[in-house]
């Protein structure tokens, strides 16, 4: 079914996407994403005779606020846990900086959940006893803004160094009363749908080791999932109808993370022969 | 406490005295004069408006016309040299205080996070942050550079409240200078939103 966004994409296409490593000097790795040009579209209709020739003149009137952009900045591993953590494995701290006003509930849920899947990416045995803290700076929000964080976060952890089992990509899907589902929603579409859902799938593994060596239970490793966040309701069936299409888009947004992250490696590591 | 100071990053002694050394016969130690300031980025709020047009003869040939301009919406990025700072402004209707009816208000928040400074723990607002968000907040003011007085919408009842947020991302020194900048900034990009009495006691914004 065909369904009209108000950015003219279709229910399968994602806003263009950026990221750029290493903005920030003091911080051991940053990263900023930013998802969509913000844009949104209205449009007027003008007609007007020009000599001989009838034309019509469809203004498209774009305005601005479409994306989503955050910054995050990683320190890190630094001394000792705090109280509660376990000091036999490294811990992650998360500080969620919302773009005006004082913390609230709301941020204290995106660290909480932030924190959860980050410790399932990362491996935490590597440094007993040390906090890696990760602080998270919104921009801009316009739709799709723990996603963005997520993806954020991950491009920071690579640029520091912290070592992990293997990359995460978030992706929103939303769903509407008749069944459909959309991706990447902004902030108005967000709102007008019946329930929308965050999730988090592992990246897609380019190895060169033979396709049975890196399944997990039998499966390849692309069809787990870290972390789901639901809002709003939706029917089962509607649920795993996001999973399926956000897993497909996950693939497109692993190639666009390996590639960023690839060229910010120095060149000399692949002449070293 | 012994974790605060072992996530510090402290001065050596060979360190400081270089530096005082290098004072003393004019240089500083990344290489510019006494009196020279590093280079000052400033990025205005971001909202991009585009206006395209299809032109359609009756030979169907479809022409698209691109004209963009900028839009601000009080948002501000300051680069000088490392140092690293946003400011973003909202305003919201509130009530004035007794004894100022008819002048709006303007306030600074400003958090030193974790992301320009490591040893900084959060939750508490150091003394630093609170100094910096005081000098920028008495520039402002006592500079006149906002007129509170039109910031009145109903004297006694309704006046507006700018806040200005200004986010540390990179310490690399002088915050005071690149703070001032980002609020002034932010301020000079920010538009009111209209709003309109109707009624007895009604707003429309």
């Amino acid at each position: 079914m065909e369904v009209d966004r108000a950015d003219g994409r279709n229910p399968n296409q994602l806003r263009p996407l950026a990221c750029s490593c290493s903005i920030l000097h003091r911080a051991h790795g940053s990263a900023s994403w930013s998802q969509g040009f913000r844009f949104i579209q209205t449009s007027h209709f003008y007609h007007f005779n020009l000599f001989v020739f009838t034309s019509k003149c469809y203004f498209c009137y774009w305005v601005g606020s479409g994306d989503t952009k955050v910054l995050a900045a990683v320190y890190g591993p630094k001394a000792g846990t705090k109280k509660n953590e376990n000091p036999e494995k490294a811990s992650i701290e998360v500080i969620w900086k919302p773009r005006t006003g004082q913390i609230g509930k709301p941020e204290k849920e995106y660290e909480i959940i932030l924190k959860r899947t980050l410790q399932s990416i990362c491996i935490l045995t590597i440094n007993p006893n040390t906090t890696t803290s990760v602080i998270i700076q919104v921009v801009h929000d316009d739709g799709a803004l723990l996603p963005c964080a997520i993806n954020a976060a991950c491009a920071a952890l690579v640029d520091a160094g912290i070592p992990m089992k293997h990359l995460a990509v978030a992706i929103c899907c939303c769903s509407a009363e008749s069944g459909y589902c959309i991706l990447d929603p902004t902030k108005l579409e967000e709102q007008k749908m019946k329930g929308f859902a965050y999730l988090v799938f592992p990246n897609s593994i380019l190895s060169v080791l033979p396709e049975g060596s890196s399944l997990v239970q039998g499966e390849p490793m692309e069809h787990g999932i870290i972390t789901s966040v639901t809002h709003g309701a939706m029917s089962v069936d509607d649920y795993f109808h996001c999973l399926e299409r956000g897993r497909a888009a996950s693939a497109k947004l692993s190639d666009f993370l390996r590639r960023s992250l690839q060229s910010k490696l120095p060149g000399d590591l692949s002449k070293a022969e | 406490m012994d974790l605060r100071l072992a996530n510090m990053w402290r001065l050596t002694m060979n360190e400081k005295k270089f530096i005082k050394t290098a004072l003393t016969s004019g240089i500083r130690i990344d290489g510019r004069n006494p009196y020279e300031y590093r280079k000052l980025s400033i990025k205005f709020g971001r909202q991009v408006s585009a206006f395209s047009y299809i032109e359609e003869r009756d030979t169907h040939i479809h022409v698209h016309k691109w004209v963009s301009w900028f839009r601000e919406d009080g948002s501000s990025e300051v680069q000088l040299g490392q140092t690293h700072v946003m400011g973003f402004v909202t305003g919201q209707l509130v009530q004035p205080y007794r004894d100022q009816a008819n002048e709006g208000t303007l306030s600074i928040y400003t958090e030193f996070s974790l992301m320009a400074n490591p040893s900084f723990e959060p939750g508490r607002l150091g003394e630093f942050a609170v100094e910096l968000g005081r000098i920028v907040d008495r520039g402002l003011r006592e500079s006149r550079a906002v007129d509170t007085e039109s910031l009145c919408v109903l004297a006694g009842k309704l006046v507006w409240a700018i806040l200005i947020d200004l986010h540390i991302l990179d310490n690399g020194g002088n915050l005071v200078d690149a703070a001032n900048i980002a609020a002034l900034a932010a301020l000079l990009t920010y538009r009111r939103p209209e709003c309109s009495l109707g009624g007895e006691d009604g707003l429309e914004v």
